[in-house]
């Protein structure tokens, strides 16, 4: 493998890297480094130097983000680590968190020295059992070996971590939704303003970041933020990144691979190819809320910008690839499906809108349905986007768009022919 | 003061407000669901959008999450927002059963007026509808789940403005559930309010199920009689029927919402045992005319026989302050000595603390709902005026303290401090005391901004409520006026302590004295309020002479056939029953058939004119 290796460096089959090998390639020197050369003013300029972006979905600059913080604000305020991963399609942390907990124990800590933050949560998915098992035995270790705790490497710095299992639903994703399920409270997201910065968790000022985010912070300390940026391959992008694939690939495995890597590296390279020696048709660059890429797209660079520029998202990078005898009907009704299930059923786009959506798909796929039920599923699509409270019915309007966009024929022939044409 | 544009006119409008209030200042209706004036936006149904042309913000908007700008310009009727909007409502009627036919909220529906506003007609969604299975939740509240369009106000109303705890938002999507954990009779004590709150007939009121369409509902606003605080409340009858009771709107009292016993707690007005009848022991029924006569010549007689002392009228702290004057100027007429208002000696004179030596210094409940410190002596919130439990709930809810101080064990569906202390200990402590629990509440309350102490008149007594106003006087400074909220027995005992003269006579020694020959009561009677009830029906069993003649307000038959202190031995001579605080809903059925309130009846006696403007009055509110 030509790409650096910072997160995935020591994964291995079936292995779990504690304390002693995490050691043992380098860990926990950059935070040795932190505390002892750098100022908290030093590691948020450096994070916002290396232009990292949030690895959670929106790709908002993390160093901008924490520049939000009110880092001296007096009185307890929170780091929480969003690793609820409930979105298909998307496994990278879960895979980072079997391998090596260490690195986001690691990254919490100088992160949390960064914000002055005083106590952590990892917010993690239910089903990742494993994974937080894990996070506690990783905090346990980091806690002996006087990382954590009280007076952190003498440097009069107090953080503790607490690892929280999520109650299992995709909504506690989202960041005021989630600070809601660790409160005790209903996952309904939050009105913002305010924002977690200034009235988060227990309404203190709580920053929460990705785990990938967080695990990328120590490199940055130790490689400096020039190094970072040169990492990806285009010219605005910055870093590596883990890439989930999944779908009709012959190969569905999680990679470390540099930001910009181009969709056909990805799918011929490290997917070896559609399987079934079939066709390429069409794949979810970033996780299942993002509007889908055709064959047209393959050379495209797998990166925010863009992606972006091509309509649609980078998300988590969690690639899923569809071969060319699947129905995009199909396959977006079973998406929009999961995300009318995964509704909170706060506001009324979501929770009701999304339900016609999926009628009208179940239509048409079942062939019942006219040009009429064609013309309000494109309006179904211009009410919904952006007129939701939070961002999940947004996402859903993900591939709901690529449908629209690149499947309009698809659509008419199930009119047509008053069946699926795949079936 | 932002200066916006909404729909081509302009609107001035306080810093913060949302352009969904500053349109409705220029009476445009911005269609909403989810928010409500009493509780907030919360940007959940997203009906509210409108455009923004100019403002930091543009393009489609919820109008009751953007708070309006200075130069901002809004359309409220353009294509897109109204397009949304019906799309809004189109998602909202997916589920909703076409059931307004059986539906009781029928006529006063939101979504029946949004769904014509939003302009939805057919519906295109031909799958599936969702459905619920309903919970039994008592005796009050009727559930229909079905209707439910997830604007979550309920729960917002239950949970978080009155501190339920038993009642609130299940599961998740379009499959959200508003109700108990298990089927039972909802425990608040603000259940009712349910009712009022829900824009759909998912909650409606079960004593009135099935009984009256609203436009067929003959509705008055009029004031709760069951406590002292005095809440809005609209009756409504049918068919000689008082139907329901529903929460008025009242912002210095009362806000939007009721207790249950304000809105459940007016069945003996319909009881068929209610006196609706004038009667006299001699003569039997009457009509009320030849009572009013009768009542005229025999307390004229006995004056004329007797003195100025043979008559003693008593007022009552449950009439009107109308009524109590008249009954002034009646015995000026008739030249007996003043009028007693009260038949409780202590709560009457409770009351004059209040009306007379407090009045610079008084809370209304919206003042108290904003304070940031309330120290509650000697009262039980819930229990004496619940009202006051809610407007405490609301002190704690934006980050304020409530601290009681009360010997009773003091229940509130919430968490607030209270200190079990003696009668004295209080007394002690209103006083100014010196004691580490003293010095405590001195600190606190001096460093809070608004503090506003209540007083119980019952346990605090009138010495008492004088020591609570000297307290308030010394916290009291230019730019933080401690303000006071007595709280007194009945719904009027402040207008009656207002018409008192300053050393009011006891009503027992009066009595006692055996000069009284005839005691008229105004919507009172001493054998259930006087604090010696047993003394005083000797007192009356001992001097048959006497003649009793009661206008009693709302005579409550139950009461009178069960309290031990109703066994009296001779019930009033005559009786004149005036109307309920619901008369003028009840006008449309006339009852009865030429029925007064307290106050015209006191009229009639008097005989005298109606001023035009008194008479309307009148119509107003009681509907004589
Ligand atoms: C419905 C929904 C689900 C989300 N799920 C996740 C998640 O599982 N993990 C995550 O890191 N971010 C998730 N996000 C994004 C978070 O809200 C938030 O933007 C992110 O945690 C910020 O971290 P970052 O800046 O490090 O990316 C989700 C957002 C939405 C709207
Ligand atoms: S879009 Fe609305 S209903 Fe959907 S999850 Fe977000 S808040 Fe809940
Ligand atoms: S029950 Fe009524 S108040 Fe509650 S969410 Fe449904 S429609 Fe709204
Ligand atoms: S608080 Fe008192 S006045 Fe208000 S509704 Fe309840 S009983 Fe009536
Ligand atoms: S009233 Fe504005 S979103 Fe419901």
């Amino acid at each position: 493998m030509s790409t650096p290796q910072l997160l995935f460096k020591n994964r291995r089959p079936g292995e779990t890297v504690f304390l002693k090998g995490y050691r043992a390639t380098g860990g926990y020197q950059g935070l040795e480094q932190a505390f002892r050369d750098l100022t908290p003013e030093e590691i948020r300029q450096r994070v916002n130097d290396s232009n990292l972006r949030g690895r959670g979905g929106a790709g908002f600059p993390t160093g901008v983000k924490w520049g939000f913080f009110p880092h001296d604000k007096p009185g307890p305020k929170y780091l929480v680590c969003n690793c609820d991963e409930m979105e298909p399609g998307t496994y990278k942390d879960g895979e980072l968190l079997a391998a090596d907990p260490h690195q986001l124990v690691e990254g919490m800590i100088i992160s949390a020295y960064a914000l002055q933050t005083d106590v952590g949560y990892i917010f993690i998915r239910y089903a990742y059992e494993q994974q937080a098992e894990n996070l506690r035995r990783a905090i346990a270790e980091a806690t002996e070996a006087g990382y954590l705790g009280k007076n952190i490497l003498g440097s009069g710095f107090d953080f503790e971590l607490h690892v929280h299992g999520s109650a299992g639903r995709y909504i506690l994703g989202e960041e005021t939704a989630l600070l809601n399920g660790l409160e005790g409270k209903r996952p309904n997201p939050r009105l913002k303003p305010p924002f977690p910065a200034v009235k988060g968790l227990f309404g203190r000022p709580t920053t929460v970041n990705n785990v990938e985010t967080l695990a990328n912070i120590q490199h940055i300390i130790t490689g400096g933020a020039d190094w970072f940026r040169d990492l990806a391959l285009t010219i605005d992008g910055s870093g590596t990144k883990l890439y989930g694939l999944s779908g009709h690939l012959n190969r569905t495995e999680c990679h470390e691979l540099p930001v910009g890597t181009p969709l056909r590296q990805i799918v011929e390279e490290y997917g070896g190819g559609v399987w079934q020696g079939r066709k390429f048709k069409a794949c979810l660059p970033g996780g299942a809320s993002t509007p889908y890429l055709t064959a047209a797209h393959l050379d495209v660079a797998l990166d925010f910008d863009s992606l972006e520029a091509v309509g649609s998202r980078f998300g988590t990078a969690g690639v899923t690839v569809f071969d060319d005898r699947t129905c995009m009907v199909a396959a977006t009704l079973n998406l929009i499906r999961f995300f009318e299930r995964e509704s909170c059923g706060w506001c009324t786009p979501c929770r009701d809108g999304l339900t016609m959506v999926a009628w009208l798909l179940q239509m048409l796929e079942a062939g019942q349905a006219t040009p009429e039920h064609h013309g309000m599923l494109r309006d179904q699509l211009a009410n919904i986007s952006g007129t939701s409270f939070c961002a999940l019915a947004e996402g859903a309007m993900g591939p709901l768009a690529g449908l629209l966009e690149h499947f309009e024929q698809e659509i008419a022939d199930h009119i047509k022919k008053g069946c699926c044409p795949f079936q | 003061m932002p200066t916006l544009t909404i729909d081509n006119q302009q609107v001035t409008v306080p810093e913060g407000a949302s352009v969904l209030t500053a349109a409705e200042q220029l009476g445009i209706v911005i269609p909403h669901f989810c928010y409500h004036k009493a509780l907030g936006a919360v940007g959940a149904c997203r009906l509210c959008a409108v455009t923004v042309l100019e403002g930091s913000q543009k393009g489609l908007k919820m109008s009751c999450l953007i708070p309006a700008e200075e130069g901002m310009v809004v359309l409220t009727g353009d294509e897109r927002s109204a397009n949304f909007r019906a799309r809004v409502i189109e998602w909202l009627m997916i589920n909703h059963p076409h059931d307004c036919p059986v539906c009781d909220e029928g006529g006063e529906c939101q979504l029946q007026e949004m769904t014509i506003a939003g302009g939805h007609d057919i519906r295109r969604y031909r799958g599936k509808k969702r459905t619920y299975n309903n919970q039994d939740l008592g005796p009050f509240v009727v559930q229909e789940m079905n209707r439910c369009i997830q604007c979550y106000r309920c729960a917002r109303t239950y949970q978080d403005y009155c501190g339920g705890r038993d009642f609130g938002v299940q599961g998740s999507r379009n499959r959200v559930f508003f109700g108990r954990f298990e089927d039972g009779m909802l425990e608040s004590d603000f259940s009712g309010n349910l009712v009022d709150v829900c824009p759909t007939g998912v909650f409606t009121d079960k004593t009135f199920r099935f009984k009256s369409r609203y436009w067929d509902l003959q509705e008055a606003s009029s004031i709760c009689p069951h406590c002292s605080l005095g809440c809005a409340t609209v009756p409504g009858a049918r068919l000689r029927e008082l139907q329901r009771v529903r929460s008025g709107i009242n912002p210095q009292v009362n806000g939007h919402f009721i207790c249950d016993r304000g809105r459940f707690g007016s069945g003996y007005v319909n009881h068929p045992e209610r006196p609706r009848q004038a009667r006299s022991d001699r003569e039997g029924t009457l009509d009320i005319d030849a009572a009013v006569r009768l009542l005229k010549s025999r307390s004229q007689q006995l004056i004329a026989e007797h003195g100025p002392d043979a008559v003693l009228l008593l007022g009552s702290a449950r009439a009107s302050l109308e009524a109590n004057w008249l009954l002034q100027q009646w015995a000026w007429q008739l030249g007996c000595s003043a009028p007693l208002f009260g038949a409780h000696s202590a709560r009457h004179a409770a009351a004059q603390v209040a009306a007379k030596d407090l009045s610079a210094r008084l809370a209304s409940l919206e003042q108290l709902r904003s304070s940031d410190l309330v120290v509650v002596f000697g009262a039980d919130p819930l229990a004496e005026a619940p009202m006051l439990a809610l407007a405490l709930r609301q002190v704690i809810r934006q980050g304020g303290q409530v601290m009681i101080y009360d010997p009773r064990p003091i229940e509130l569906p919430w968490e607030f401090d209270h200190t079990s202390l003696s009668c004295q200990d209080l007394l002690n402590l209103v006083g100014g005391e010196k004691t580490a629990e003293g010095d405590m509440l001195q600190d606190l309350l001096q460093r809070s901004e608004r503090p506003v102490l209540v007083g119980g008149g019952d346990l605090l007594g009138p010495n008492g409520l004088q020591k609570l106003g000297r307290l308030a006087a010394e916290l009291t400074s230019e730019e933080r006026p401690c303000l006071v909220h007595p709280l007194l027995s009945a719904p009027n005992s402040f207008g009656a302590a207002l018409l008192s003269p300053t050393e009011p006579a006891d009503l027992l020694s009066r009595l006692e004295s055996g000069l009284v020959k005839m005691l008229v009561c105004l919507e009172t009677d001493p054998l259930l309020e006087a604090p010696q009830s047993s003394k005083f029906a000797r007192c009356h069993r001992s001097k048959p002479p006497a003649v009793t003649s009661t206008t009693k307000g709302d005579c409550r038959p139950s009461r009178r056939s069960s309290s031990p202190a109703c066994r009296s031995p001779k019930p009033a001579p005559a009786i004149i029953p005036p109307v309920t605080f619901a008369r003028k809903a009840l006008a449309a059925s006339r009852d009865p058939p030429g029925g007064y309130c307290s106050n015209c009846l006191v009229r009639k006696v008097i005989s005298l004119r109606y001023g035009s403007a008194s008479l309307r009055h009148c119509r107003a509110w009681r509907g004589c």
